[in-house]
This record gives C-alpha cells, sequence and structure tokens, in this order.
C-alpha cells in the first residue's frame, strides 16, 4: 500500500491533466467538424484515446533505461517498416505512407519521429564524455538519420521528413556543437537550398510558391490556405460558438478534422479559444522541458527535449499553417487531430516523460 | 548543458508566441478584411427575372404582351439512357436528335430540351415518362397585331431581351428591374437560405401606351401589302399621323415579318422602313421650296414661269417634263409637277439658301422619333453643288431623306406653319400604374406663317383636283390635298439614273368639317412594275387608306351635298 501510494505521488499529474484539456478540446472541435457526415470519426478518436492511454501506462511502467538497451533494435525495426511500406504500403493520393495491419493503418513514419529521439539521446548517452562536436563526431549520427529520413522522403512525405531532420538538429544543438561547426554547416545548408528547391517535386515546388503567394492559385494549392485564414479570421475574439462555424460546417475547409483542426477551434472558438489552447501546449512543452532539465541522467534529457522539440514543431508548424504564415504541409496537431498513429505516439512520448520524471530520485 | 537547454527553451516559447501574436493579428486586429473575403465565397446575388411589361396601343389594345408558357428542360446527370431518351423527345418535339443526345450526354446539371413549348408538346413529353425531365414556367412575348407591327414593336430574344424596333429602345423601362435575392451557399454550391425580397426591389416592367391605333395600323399594313403585290413591287411604307400634334396612328412597312415565330429567315422584312431607309423623294418635295419661297417673299401664287414646252438644256443637261407646258402660274407648276418650271423658279436662290431651307424643315437631323437607328437626310454640303445639282435638288433628287422626315416636313406646311416632333409613346405608367410620362406634342419650331400654310394647302388642293397629278386621291365626302413623287432610283451597276426603277411616293391628307386638316398619309412604294406613276400605283392606296380610317375615327366629312362645288377651305 505505502508502495502503491509512492508510485502516485511522484506522477507528474499536470502533465496529464494538460494533455487531457488538450484532448477535451480536440474532442469538442472533432465533433463539430465531423457531425453531419459521419461520426464514425469521432467514435474511433475516443477508441485511439483509450487505446493510447493504455500504452502511456505501458509505458509509463518499463524503465525507459531498458530503451538504452533496444535503441539499436527499434533502429533496425524503424527501416525495416520504413522500406516495407515503400513495398506494401497502399497509395493514397500519389504517397505510400501506410501500411494496413487488418482494419488498422499504421503509419511508420510517425513511429520514426519517437524511434528516432531515442536513438539520438541513446548516441548522446554513449558519447557524453565529448565536449562540443565537430565535423568528424556528426558524421556518424548525421549518416544514421539520414537513413530514415530519405525513406519518408521517398513515400513522399516532405512535412514527417522535416520534422524529423528539426528534432535531429535541435538535439545535437542541445549536445552542444563548436561554434566553427555550426557556422559551417549553416554556410552548407544556405548554400544547398537551390539544390534542395531543384529536387522537390513539382507539387511541392507550388505549394511553397503558393505560400509565398496565395493568389496565385486560390482554387487550387492556394485553397486550402485560403479557407483555412478566412475560418480563422472569422473567428474573431470570442468565436461564433460550439458548431456555429460556417468554414466548417459548411464543408468549405477540407481535412478540417485532420491537418486543419486549427480553423475549427479559431472559428467556433475565436480568438479566446485559440489563445487558450496555445496557452495549454505552452504549459505542456515548458513541464516536459522542466522534467528533462532534472531528469537524473543525460538520456533522460535528451528524450524529454526531443519530445518538447517533437511537440513544438508540430504545433508551430500545423498552426502557423493553418493562419498562413507557414507553406502546407501534412503535419498534425498533437492531441488534437484525426489519426490513430499520432495518438498513440503522442500518449507514448507522455508515457515517457512521465517515466522519466517518476524515476528521477531512482538510483 | 544547462546554458543549452535555457537557449531551447526560449526557442519554443518564441515560435509558440509567433504563432499567439500571427492568430491575435488575425482575429482581433484586422477580422474585418478576411471576412469580407469569406462572405464573397458564400454569399450569391440570384437574379430574378421580372415581368416585361405591356405595350398597347392608344386605346388600350394590346400590342406586345408576355404570357407564362411552358419550357422543357432536362438534368443530364439524373438522364439514364441519353441515346433513347434522345430518340424519344426528338421524336415527341420534332427536333434534331444529334444535337439534343450530345446535350443529354454532358456532363451539366440543366440544359434546355425546348423552350415555349405547346401544352400538346408537354403532354407528349410527360407521357413518355423519363427521370430527369423538367418543366419551367417562362413567359414568351405575343404580338396579337402579328406582321403588321412586327418592325415598329420589333421582337424580344427567347430570355426576354428586346432585341429590334420599340422592344429594344424601351428594352429597359419594359423589362423593370430584376429581382435580388440574397443567398447564401455551402461549400458544395447548394442554397441554405434566401434573405426576403424588400420590397421596393421587387419591380415589374413599365406598361406603355403607344399613339399607334391598331385599327388605323391594320388598315395601312393591309392597303401596302396589297399595292406591293398588285404592283409587283419590292417594298414600302405607309405613315398615318395627326398633321397637328405630330402623333404617328401607323407606320407600317412591307415585307414584314411574323414576330410570334421569331423566325429570322428574312432579315429584309426586319427593317421599319419608314424610319429607316432613305430614298431620293422626287416632287413631292416642291411644295416645301414653294412654301418657303413665298414665306421669303421670292415666289408669289401667281408669278408665272415658262416651262419651256416639256424640254430645257440647262447647263448642257436637258430637263424633261412629262407633259409639254407652256406659262404656268406656280401653283400650276405644282399641280402638274413640272421639272422645268421648279429649275426655274429656284434658279436665283443661292445653294445656302436651299439648304437652310431643308435644315429648317428638318430634312438635315432625325426627326427623334422614338425608334432605334433613325438616320438624318443625305444631303451635300451646299459649297459642292453644281448647277445643274442644284436643279436636281429642285425636284427632289440629288439627295436622300426618311419618310419620316418627310411626312414631318409636310405636316409643318400644312399646319399653320409649326414643325411638330413626330412622336410613337403616348404614354408610360409604371408597374405600380402610376402615370410616369405622358407625351404632349412638341413644336421644334415655327416654319412658315399660317397664311402661306392656308396658301399650300390650296394649292395643294389643287393637285388633287381635275386635272391634277393625285386626281385618282380625290373623295367625295372630304376634301383631300397632296402631292405626287416619282423618283427614279440610282441603279447600282451602273451608278446611273435607272430607266426601270422608281420610288412612287404620295403624301396628304384630309380637312374635315371644321376646315382643319385631321389627317395626313405618306405612301411610298418601292419599284413597282410596269406602272410607275404615283396616281396609278399611290393614290389608290391612299384613297382607300383614307377613307376607312376617316369613317372609323369618325371625322365629319368636309364636303356634304350643299358645300359641294363650293370653295370651302375657310382657315386652318
Amino acid at each position: 500500500m505505502s508502495r502503491y501510494a509512492r508510485i502516485t505521488d511522484n506522477i507528474d499529474w499536470g502533465l496529464i491533466t494538460t494533455a487531457l484539456a488538450i484532448i477535451f478540446i480536440g474532442l469538442l472541435c472533432l465533433y463539430s467538424s465531423s457531425r453531419g457526415t459521419s461520426m464514425t470519426i469521432f467514435y474511433k478518436q475516443l477508441m485511439w484515446i483509450a487505446i493510447g492511454m493504455l500504452v502511456m501506462i505501458v509505458v509509463f511502467v518499463v524503465d525507459y533505461r531498458v530503451l538504452l538497451r533496444s535503441a539499436w533494435p527499434l533502429y533496425i525495426l524503424m527501416v525495416f517498416g520504413l522500406v516495407l511500406v515503400l513495398i506494401v504500403g497502399r497509395e493514397i493520393s500519389g504517397a505510400r505512407r501506410w501500411i494496413s495491419l487488418g482494419p488498422l493503418g499504421i503509419q511508420p513514419s510517425e513511429l520514426a519521429k519517437l524511434i528516432v529521439i531515442i536513438w539520438l539521446a541513446y548516441w548522446g548517452e554513449q558519447k557524453k564524455h565529448i565536449q562540443g562536436y565537430g565535423i568528424r563526431e556528426l558524421m556518424l549520427p548525421a549518416f544514421f538519420i539520414f537513413i530514415p529520413v530519405g525513406l519518408i522522403l521517398v513515400e513522399p512525405d516532405l512535412g514527417t521528413a522535416g520534422i524529423v531532420t528539426l528534432i535531429s538538429c535541435t538535439l545535437m544543438l542541445l549536445l552542444g556543437i563548436k561554434r566553427s561547426t555550426f557556422v559551417g554547416l549553416l554556410i552548407v545548408f544556405i548554400s544547398a537550398m537551390p539544390f534542395i528547391w531543384f529536387s522537390l517535386k513539382e507539387y511541392q515546388r507550388l505549394r511553397i510558391l503558393t505560400f509565398l503567394d496565395p493568389s496565385r492559385d486560390p482554387l487550387g494549392s492556394g485553397y486550402h490556405a485560403l479557407q483555412s485564414k478566412i475560418a480563422v479570421g472569422s473567428g474573431g475574439l470570442l468565436g461564433k460558438g460550439f458548431l456555429e462555424g460556417t468554414q466548417t460546417q459548411l464543408r468549405f475547409l477540407p481535412e478540417h478534422h485532420t491537418d486543419f483542426i486549427f480553423s475549427v477551434v479559431a472559428e467556433e472558438w475565436g480568438f479566446a479559444g485559440s489563445a487558450l489552447l496555445l496557452l495549454l501546449y505552452v504549459a505542456l512543452v515548458t513541464k516536459i522541458t522542466q522534467i528533462g532539465f532534472k531528469a537524473k541522467d543525460r538520456f533522460g534529457t535528451m528524450i524529454c527535449f526531443g519530445v518538447a522539440a517533437f511537440f513544438t514543431l508540430h504545433i508551430f508548424i500545423n498552426i502557423a499553417m493553418a493562419i498562413g504564415i507557414f507553406p502546407v504541409v501534412g503535419v498534425p496537431l498533437p492531441f488534437i487531430s484525426y489519426g490513430g498513429s499520432f495518438m498513440l505516439i503522442n500518449w507514448i512520448c507522455i508515457g515517457l516523460v512521465l517515466n522519466i520524471a517518476w524515476r528521477r530520485f531512482m538510483f | 548543458m544547462a546554458g543549452r537547454v535555457k537557449a531551447v527553451r526560449i526557442l519554443i516559447i518564441v515560435l509558440l508566441a509567433a504563432i499567439g501574436s500571427r492568430a491575435f493579428y488575425l482575429q482581433i486586429v484586422n477580422p474585418d478584411a478576411i471576412i469580407s473575403r469569406a462572405h464573397k465565397k458564400f454569399d450569391h446575388d440570384v437574379k430574378l427575372s421580372s415581368y416585361r411589361g405591356t405595350v398597347y396601343d392608344k386605346s388600350g389594345q394590346p400590342l406586345a404582351i408576355s404570357l407564362e408558357v411552358k419550357s422543357i428542360a432536362a438534368n443530364p446527370r439524373l438522364i439514364d439512357n441519353p441515346a433513347s431518351a434522345a430518340a424519344k423527345l426528338a421524336r415527341a418535339l420534332k427536333i434534331n436528335e444529334h444535337s439534343l443526345k450530345k446535350k443529354l450526354q454532358s456532363e451539366k446539371y440543366f440544359v434546355w430540351i425546348k423552350r415555349h413549348v405547346s401544352p400538346d408538346e408537354v403532354a407528349k413529353v410527360e407521357a413518355l415518362n423519363i427521370k430527369g425531365i423538367g418543366y419551367y414556367n417562362e413567359p414568351k412575348r405575343f404580338y396579337p397585331e402579328g406582321e403588321s407591327m412586327a418592325n415598329v414593336l420589333g421582337l424580344v430574344g427567347i430570355d426576354g431581351q428586346g432585341l429590334e424596333g420599340l422592344e429594344l429602345l424601351y428594352d429597359g423601362i419594359l423589362q423593370g428591374k430584376p429581382r435580388h435575392i440574397d443567398v447564401r451557399k455551402d461549400g458544395f454550391g447548394r442554397i441554405i437560405y434566401a434573405r426576403g425580397l424588400s420590397p421596393d426591389e421587387a419591380k415589374d416592367g413599365s406598361t406603355i401606351w403607344l399613339t399607334i391605333d391598331r385599327r388605323l395600323q391594320y388598315i395601312a399594313f393591309s392597303e401596302l401589302e396589297r399595292a406591293v403585290k398588285e404592283n409587283k413591287a419590292a417594298s414600302g411604307f405607309v405613315i398615318i399621323t395627326n398633321p397637328t400634334t405630330g402623333e404617328i396612328y401607323a407606320m407600317a412597312s412591307y415585307p414584314s415579318f411574323n414576330p410570334n415565330t421569331g423566325s429570322y429567315k428574312n432579315l429584309q422584312g426586319h427593317k421599319n422602313r419608314a424610319v429607316v431607309d432613305r430614298f431620293e423623294p422626287g416632287s413631292v418635295i416642291k411644295p416645301m421650296w414653294v412654301g418657303w419661297g413665298m414665306e421669303n417673299g421670292l415666289m408669289n401664287p401667281g408669278q408665272r414661269v415658262f416651262c419651256e414646252e416639256g424640254r430645257f438644256t440647262y447647263h448642257r443637261v436637258v430637263f424633261n417634263d412629262h407633259e409639254k407646258y407652256g406659262w404656268l402660274p406656280v401653283r400650276d407648276i405644282i399641280k402638274f409637277s413640272s421639272n422645268i418650271g421648279m429649275v426655274k423658279l429656284l434658279d436665283p436662290v443661292r445653294a445656302a439658301d436651299m439648304y437652310a431651307c431643308m435644315d429648317l424643315f428638318g430634312l438635315l437631323s432625325p426627326t427623334g422619333i422614338e425608334f432605334p437607328g433613325e438616320p438624318g437626310g443625305l444631303v451635300s454640303e451646299p459649297r459642292t453643288w453644281t448647277s445643274v445639282d442644284k436643279a436636281a435638288i429642285s425636284f427632289g433628287h440629288g439627295f436622300a431623306v426618311t419618310g419620316i422626315q418627310l411626312i414631318t416636313a409636310f405636316n409643318a406646311m400644312i399646319n399653320g406653319g409649326m414643325l411638330l416632333k413626330p412622336y410613337l409613346v403616348d404614354r408610360v405608367a409604371d408597374a405600380k400604374g402610376t402615370e410616369v410620362q405622358h407625351s404632349r406634342p412638341v413644336i421644334v419650331r415655327k416654319v412658315i406663317s399660317p397664311a402661306v400654310s392656308r396658301e399650300i394647302v390650296d394649292i395643294l388642293s389643287s393637285v388633287v383636283s381635275k386635272g391634277g397629278t393625285a386626281e385618282a386621291a380625290s373623295l367625295s365626302t372630304y376634301r383631300v390635298f397632296g402631292k405626287t413623287g416619282t423618283a427614279q432610283k440610282i441603279d447600282r451597276l451602273t451608278g446611273a439614273y435607272s430607266k426601270s426603277d422608281y420610288v412612287t411616293t404620295f403624301i396628304g391628307g384630309i380637312i374635315d368639317a371644321s376646315g382643319k386638316p385631321r389627317l395626313s398619309v405618306i405612301v411610298s412604294i418601292n419599284e413597282p412594275r410596269p406602272h410607275y406613276y404615283a396616281s396609278i400605283v399611290a393614290c389608290p392606296v391612299f384613297k382607300r387608306i383614307v377613307q376607312k380610317s376617316a369613317s372609323i375615327m369618325d371625322i365629319s366629312p368636309s364636303i356634304t351635298v350643299a358645300s359641294k362645288g363650293g370653295t370651302g377651305n375657310e382657315g386652318i
């Protein structure tokens, strides 16, 4: 009994409460946006939340340091999944991102986000004696990150590839890169921009051009961004009210239950709703970084900051896209967008962070 | 590591703050721009055409009226078997099967199959029982007077827009204001709700009453048709006016067209020749020169002119009269229509003065009658006239005018000297029945004195009397006055005057018991064969029209048994 009490005492309830509050907002929006079409989306999401929370408990219970040993097996599993999706994946609008497992669909690229965090944290733990990484030290991790990123680009899924790269960069910065190396890499990156541009697919280039000037194709690739902006703008201070959003209810806005769900929040709940959601996210991310800062080992810190970067990048890119300051890329909003794999990953992340927080006093 | 941890945390906060401030800008600072854009997206304006106003004659008989008829349409997306549906429909409606099949196979949601169909045709199509066929009420314009009014009224297109004639000129007021309904549509284009019409927005077309008398119009058209056919002529026109007001009682052109079938097979028939055709008037112009000359003291009715026994060489050009005349007083120059007499009478008059006279009588500019596309006269600048040109102009050749210009000038000569603007529209009332326009006679200017006008009427009466060129136009009940004209037409091939093509015109009027001119009529027949003299071609038409019109209008006779043989013409 006393042992049980100790377990609950050290659980970070604030983190769970914040996540649940965000989920509640998400469910309101999902209810609103799926009303009139098919409520199955709403019930499926409820199911995935339940599954996610169960998985979180499992992740929480097992000591996270087990992952130090399973970093490589996970990495291999990830590469296997990413290769498999290219072979047997379902093709949906020109991209192979899904593997069918009976009635379920799994996105290996979503799992890749998490596994890359774990693998980098493992690698940082191994090399923690190094003070300031130079080019030579960075070659190896860069190579092992490039493999999944490259495979995701082949699917193609530019958004996910970008997020994996950005999470990796954040963790590298956290580990500490030599100033000269950092400046050098920056120069290389900037000079590589034109080549990146020409290696993009036609529709990807078009999206970026349309982002710079949405009026160049208001009915085509600029349509999402424009409709979303209209939804957000028409929300005003207090919004149109629950189930009253015309952009959503009248189906002007496509993908309003997945990538553009923030528009539903903004339209129906106004700036008040958007600001509340953003504050909840800030609280969530701040909490995670605090836990990371206090973690007992470098591995835990790395994982926490990886998870923080993961959430922040998703939140930033998704909302920035919805309000028209970022090109349209398929990036979901944590705990809110409809989608099983992603909800699962979100809860695993929370489970990991809780695990790290709970075990910081245990040696 | 602590410093870097702090840096990464700051980075995270900055990113989230950036999107927060952007949301603040979009939602709080500047929402209007984006909201108005949203309204553009889902607010639409639906236009419903209003009821097109009726056109009546002066007494209130309908000349152009819109009635509801059925039209048949289809939603091709609902039609299961376009080929068989097209075959069945084409047979039932007698339309082209191939083009119908194409329509029914299209990806559209709405196509017309046949518009303005009869109840019989609707019944036939209903019997076929094809899914995806719909019936719509649409207004169709009917013209009860058919051909006789067609050239003046013009016609409307299938969607009710005025295309020609008065339907075109008054399209704006006949159409009224289309009704607008604001509707809100969803992302699939379905109408969610419609806001009600505000009462002043729904506005049907105005109603127009013309000065036309439908009965006189019928007489004019049928007599014209008969004359054109009997004389194997190409075309012709008739105008009947009230010479003291400028009202048009009738305006007929032949050939005409049937406005109810809306066919464009013969565009020739669509012309309102009385207003848009210019032609060389010939001798009908002569009274104008005499009236003007007397007004300005250049000539007097008793003045005698030697008519050279029918053959006169003037500036090396030979002019002929149809009969040989010696010395003639001015009034007889008109009575017998001597060209040589006119040439010699106007010989001392300067070209510029003659041009000014034509301007005075309104022959240079359009009369301003309410009809689209009215031209002015075709008269060259007087400084370019040679002596021979000037001589030809004195008997009505070498320039061209319209029928409406001629009768307007003629009315000014006989009504006491007032040039009146001719008009077709008597009054206009808006959809609520409030009168918004009531036409009154408009005096453009005074051209001659009443005394000279009386003198002219007297001279013109002699034209119709025994021995005059228009004896055939005389009536036993009314005193008639008028002038004939037979103009040679320019041969299009040679550019010279033709020996066989003529425009034969009679312009005249009758005087009632009060001694006032009551009706004036111009009859013009183009290219009659084989006879071309006005006395044979145009005068009988005039006579028949006037006889019938006068009895319909109940004009009191000016010739009674008691007054027969008297001098008459007591004051105008």
